[in-house]
Parts: structure tokens; C-alpha cells; sequence
């Protein structure tokens, strides 16, 4: 295939090694904070201006051999930020939203809310770059918080939690007015200035145990419905995924029952299409014969469902390489031959060893390859040994570094 | 017990801060010793909110508000328990990192930990090194809580250990860690004394580490 490597644009870097991958299980790894943490790249910059986030990202699939290169910041902030939401910046964290001055203190502060001048409001103009410079690696998604996070980010989590219960009436309020006011017209903006036609939000606030699953079937699905809705008039499909990740914390909690009914929202969600999220939570140390059991209402109908399985963040920074590289076979093994699996790697620590990373995607690649083989303790395995981050950089760059 | 300790440990169970607020100071107008309502009523409360975390039949929204709620019935009891000697486990200074904002596992943490018996002192968030430092030389604690939620400010955990060590205060104080990110791994990586998978998780630890120390 003839894709041009061009030593100063480092998407070249991901679509020329893109061009010659061989057929295997994807790898999707949406990550921020160990790139800017390999570069060293002040995150004032990192999560503003655009082409340094996405030049970063792109060298980095193509350095490791991710299946998806896509530039990606602090995505649940920019709403709350555009509307007035106090921010803290600092040079080496992620922008976060200032919990201590919530932008709704109480109830009546909604009514002062207007809809933000998006092209003039916060970090809107470089999510709009963003999402341009993205849809030339492949990816043109739009981009948006989900309601339940960023409700979460305007109000706080506890007193949402309050108004949940206590002040139903104003919950409601407020998650229309975000949905119909905020965020459709933030997607129509996006439509009109980057052409896309789908987006996606995540919605790590709504993961179980934050929400239970009854919690999320009452205050996330109808309003995630009603802006999927809202956006298909003008030809966008706005997707909440994340809702419901089962993310229980003790192992001997582990309730599969419990995870069923995170499934079955997660299916709602995703509009009827049959997948499981295994994200967030320790599939490390979960067991995955459940899942199976809960997918076999596709296997036995012959459908073959999306499994979309997170190696644990916490695992690929602590490693040790051995038990990464075994989650990795357990995931194909069980889920690559009956289902359409992506192994996702987000959330990846900052100072996540790149050892530990090389040995998960090599494993991915290795026991991956399709088509599988009967057995993977025939295939030979083995980590390579590979050059750092900034030694790749300079060689690809030629000496130029990432562009910017 | 009484039917009026029962209701108040029952609002703050079922996280009614209000509710809860109200019967504090109705049980105080009635004459009963602050101490016998904290010991009898509120921190059964939250004990049983923990419990029933435990049992996993409450989650994330059930505990916050069971937290909220005891912690509005301590603050109607403050004013009353000054001066008074309340038997404590020992002093803990709680904190969340420089550049980090997420305070609501502290939140949960602080509430725990009260209710345990502990002297909880709460920092705050996005709080430097610095501070760290002058308040464990002013309040000199038994243990120093720090906590964050973000893999990049997880870092900012290490520049707390060491100016600990260079300003000689280290060993004046056991450290425990916690937060989404962190792991047991990582606390021994950076020379803590203890790690919180979460706050049941963090109570254990404390109380060891005080038992240790004594």
C-alpha cells in the first residue's frame, strides 16, 4: 500500500503502519496522560492546542501498534467549561473542573445558565481542530460529554445524588435542559463546522457502583435516547457508551446478577445492537465464564456480538509483564473465536512502564492473529525489545521531533 | 434504645441530612448527653451504612448521602462535644493533591473514619506539598491521608513523601494512601505506610496503623 511517511506530520507515521497491519484482534487506546507524560509536554498545552495532541497521540499508535490513532483530551470537561464552570489548570495534570464552585450551587442557578457562544467559549474552537484533524487518521466522530457526567460537573456528584432523590422535578429540569439546549446544539455546532455524522460520549460518572443499574435506567437511557434523537434531525447519531461499566472494586462483591442488568443497559444504550462492555472494572480477577453465559442469547441465535474488553489500567502499570500478557490470551482465548472482541487500553496510568504496554499489544498481535490458533500455548511468544518513546520520535522525525 | 436515637440513626442511614439535622438537635433540646447520642445514634448510623456497602446493598449514591448526613449531625453536635474529653483512636490529617479536585472518595473516607472514632482534620483539595508539610508540623497527627484520583496528579504523591523526608518529618508520621488510581503496589513504591482500596479498606488500615504504633 502507498502511504507516504512523512517525517514531519507523525499521522503519516500511524496511517503508513496502518496501511501494512495484518488481520488480528484491534487494539483501541484512547490515551492522554501517559502520552503527555512521555513527552513531557506541559498539560496547559497538551489539552489545548489540538495538532500537539493529535501529532502526540498519532506517533504514539504508530510507536505501539495500536489499531486506532485518535487525538484525545480532558473530553468531559469542555461543556462545563464552555458554560462557566471554574476550571484548575496545572502544568503537569489533566484540566479539571473545580468541585469546590459547582457552576449550580443550587436549584435556582439553572435559570441563569444560557447556552455558551460555542465558537467563542472555553476550549470549543481546538475540540473543533480536534475533531477535524482526527477524521484524518479515519476517525470522524464528533465528540461530547454525556448527560449524567456532565451534569455530575456543573452540580457536583453528591448534590446531584441529592437531587436525585430529594428534587426529582429539578433533576429532570436540569438534564433537558442540558440535553436539548446544551448539548444538541454543542453536536449541531460539530455537525456544521467538522461534518460528522456520528459521536460518541463517554460516561464514567453513570459506571456501576456510581449509579446501580436501576439508578441509570431512570436517569441516564431517557435522556441519552432523547439526545440521540435530538441529533438524528440533523443527521447525527450521539451515542452515551460507558453507562453502566461494571466497575466493582472488591473482587468478592462481584455479582453477576448485578452485572446483568449493567449489560442490559448497556444494550439499551446501544440501541438493541448486541455487545458487552468489560471496562473499567477488574476483568483481571473477575471471572468470565458469566459473560459467557450472558452472551450466549446471541451465540445460540448465531449472532455474533461485540465484546469490547479493557485490560485493567492499573494492571498495565503495575504489571508484571506475565500476568498482562495472560489476561491478554484468557481475553482472546475465551471471547476471539465466538464474538467480535477489541481489546481496549484507556485510561493507561501516566507513568505506565512501556515495557509493560509493548508486552500487552505484542501479546494482542501474537495470540490474536487470525486466524486464531487452536491452541496458544503452542505460539511462541515473546516481548520485543524496542527503542523508547523519544529515540522512535527522533528516528521517524528524522531529528524534526513531533511537528510542533 | 431509645425510639428517638432510633429514627436519627435511621436518617442517616437512609442519608436524610436533613431529617437527620433536625432530629440531632431535637435529641439535644431533650436534654440527652451529646456524647450518648453521638456514640448511640450517630455513628451506629454510619457504621450501618458501611455495613450494608459492605452487604453490597448499598452502592455509591447510598453511601455519599449516608456520609452527608452524618456528617451534617456532627455538625449540630460540634459546638456541644467542645471541651468535653471524647475518646479518639488517634489524630488523621486528610488531604487530596496539588491539581487534583475530586474530592468525593474523601468525602466517604472522612465520614468512615469519624465514625471509627478518629480526629479527623480535612485539608481539602488541589493542596501542595507545602501544605502538607506545615500542617503535619502544626497538628503533628498520627497518620497523614493523601489522596488523588488522576494518574498525573498520582505523582504529586511522590514530591509529598520526599519533602516529608527533607524537612525531617517522615518518621514523625505514618503516611496511607488512596484514591482510584493508586494501588498496593504503588503505595510501597513510594514508601507509604499504608493503602486504602477504599474507605472500609481505609478504616482497617488506620486502626492497624495506630495499633502498630502503640
Amino acid at each position: 500500500m502507498g502511504i507516504q511517511r512523512n517525517p514531519h506530520d507523525p499521522k503519516t507515521w500511524w496511517m503508513a503502519y496502518a496501511a501494512q497491519r495484518p488481520a488480528w484482534i484491534p487494539i483501541m487506546a484512547p490515551m492522554a496522560e501517559h502520552a503527555q507524560f512521555l513527552t513531557g509536554i506541559p498539560a496547559r498545552q497538551f489539552y489545548a492546542d489540538a495538532k500537539i495532541n493529535v501529532h502526540t497521540l498519532a506517533a504514539l499508535a504508530a510507536y505501539y501498534g495500536f489499531d486506532n490513532a485518535m487525538g484525545v483530551g480532558d473530553t468531559y470537561n469542555y461543556e462545563a467549561e464552555a458554560m462557566g464552570q471554574k476550571m484548575i489548570y496545572s502544568e503537569n495534570a489533566m484540566p479539571t473542573v473545580d468541585s469546590r464552585v459547582p457552576l449550580i450551587k443550587q436549584p435556582e442557578d439553572l435559570n441563569k445558565i444560557k447556552v455558551p457562544d460555542w465558537l467563542n467559549a472555553g476550549r470549543i474552537g481546538s475540540v473543533l481542530d480536534l475533531i477535524r484533524l482526527n477524521a484524518a487518521l479515519g476517525v470522524p466522530n464528533g465528540k461530547f460529554c454525556a448527560p449524567f457526567s456532565l451534569a455530575v460537573n456543573i452540580r457536583t456528584y453528591p448534590l446531584l445524588i441529592k437531587d436525585l432523590r430529594k428534587n426529582p422535578e429539578f433533576a429532570h429540569d436540569l438534564f433537558t435542559f442540558l440535553v436539548d439546549e446544551i448539548l444538541t446544539s454543542y453536536l449541531k455546532l460539530q455537525k456544521e463546522h467538522c461534518a460528522i455524522s456520528a459521536a460518541t460520549a463517554p460516561d464514567a460518572w453513570s459506571a456501576f457502583p456510581n449509579l446501580s443499574p436501576e439508578l441509570a435506567e431512570k436517569w441516564v437511557l431517557p435522556y441519552a435516547e432523547r439526545l440521540y434523537n435530538n441529533c438524528l434531525s440533523f443527521g447525527v447519531r450521539a451515542v452515551v457508551a460507558g453507562s453502566c461499566d461494571y466497575c466493582e472494586e472488591r473482587v468478592e462483591k462481584f455479582d453477576k446478577n448485578i452485572l446483568f442488568k449493567c449489560f442490559d443497559i448497556q444494550k439499551k444504550l446501544a440501541f438493541g445492537m448486541p455487545m458487552v462492555l468489560l471496562g473499567m472494572g477488574r476483568w483481571h480477577e473477575y471471572p468470565l465464564e458469566p459473560v459467557l453465559e450472558y452472551l450466549a442469547q446471541y451465540k445460540n441465535n448465531n449472532i455474533r456480538a461485540i465484546v469490547m474488553a479493557q485490560i485493567n489500567a492499573r494492571l498495565l502499570r503495575d504489571g508484571p509483564e506475565n500476568s498482562i500478557i495472560e489476561l491478554v490470551k484468557r481475553l482472546i482465548d475465551t471471547f476471539g473465536r465466538d464474538y467480535n472482541l477489541t481489546v481496549i487500553m484507556s485510561n493507561v496510568p501516566a507513568d505506565t512502564p512501556p515495557r509493560h504496554m509493548h508486552a500487552a499489544v505484542s501479546a494482542v498481535h501474537t495470540y490474536g492473529r487470525l486466524p486464531l490458533a487452536e491452541n496458544f500455548d503452542t505460539v511462541a511468544f515473546q516481548i520485543p525489545e524496542r527503542e523508547s518513546f523519544s529515540e522512535y520520535i527522533h528516528k521517524m522525525s528524522e531529528g524534526s521531533g513531533l511537528g510542533f | 434504645m431509645s425510639d428517638a436515637f432510633k429514627k436519627l440513626q435511621q436518617a442517616i442511614v437512609d442519608g436524610d441530612d436533613d431529617l437527620a439535622i433536625a432530629l440531632t438537635e431535637e435529641v439535644l433540646q431533650s436534654g440527652i448527653d451529646v456524647l450518648e447520642i453521638v456514640k448511640a445514634a450517630i455513628v451506629p448510623g454510619i457504621e450501618q451504612a458501611g455495613k450494608l456497602w459492605h452487604d453490597n446493598i448499598f452502592f455509591m449514591p447510598d453511601v455519599v448521602l449516608s456520609a452527608e448526613a452524618f456528617k451534617a449531625a456532627m455538625q449540630v453536635v460540634k459546638p456541644h462535644t467542645q471541651g468535653r474529653e471524647t475518646y479518639s483512636r488517634g489524630k488523621i490529617i486528610l488531604g487530596v493533591v496539588a491539581g487534583d479536585m475530586h474530592d468525593l472518595g474523601k468525602s466517604i473516607v472522612i465520614a468512615m473514619l469519624m465514625g471509627a472514632g478518629f480526629d479527623v482534620v480535612d485539608l481539602g483539595v488541589d493542596i501542595p506539598a507545602a501544605t502538607f508539610i506545615e500542617k503535619v508540623k502544626e497538628l503533628k497527627p498520627d497518620i497523614l491521608g493523601i489522596g488523588c484520583y488522576m494518574t498525573t496528579t498520582m505523582l504529586e504523591l511522590k514530591e509529598v513523601l520526599r519533602a516529608l523526608e527533607e524537612n525531617g518529618l517522615r518518621s514523625t508520621v505514618k503516611i496511607m494512601i488512596g484514591g482510584v488510581p493508586t494501588t498496593q503496589q504503588f503505595a510501597d513504591e513510594i514508601g507509604a505506610d499504608a493503602w486504602g482500596k477504599d474507605a472500609l479498606d481505609a478504616v482497617a488500615a488506620a486502626k492497624q496503623l495506630i495499633e502498630k504504633a502503640h
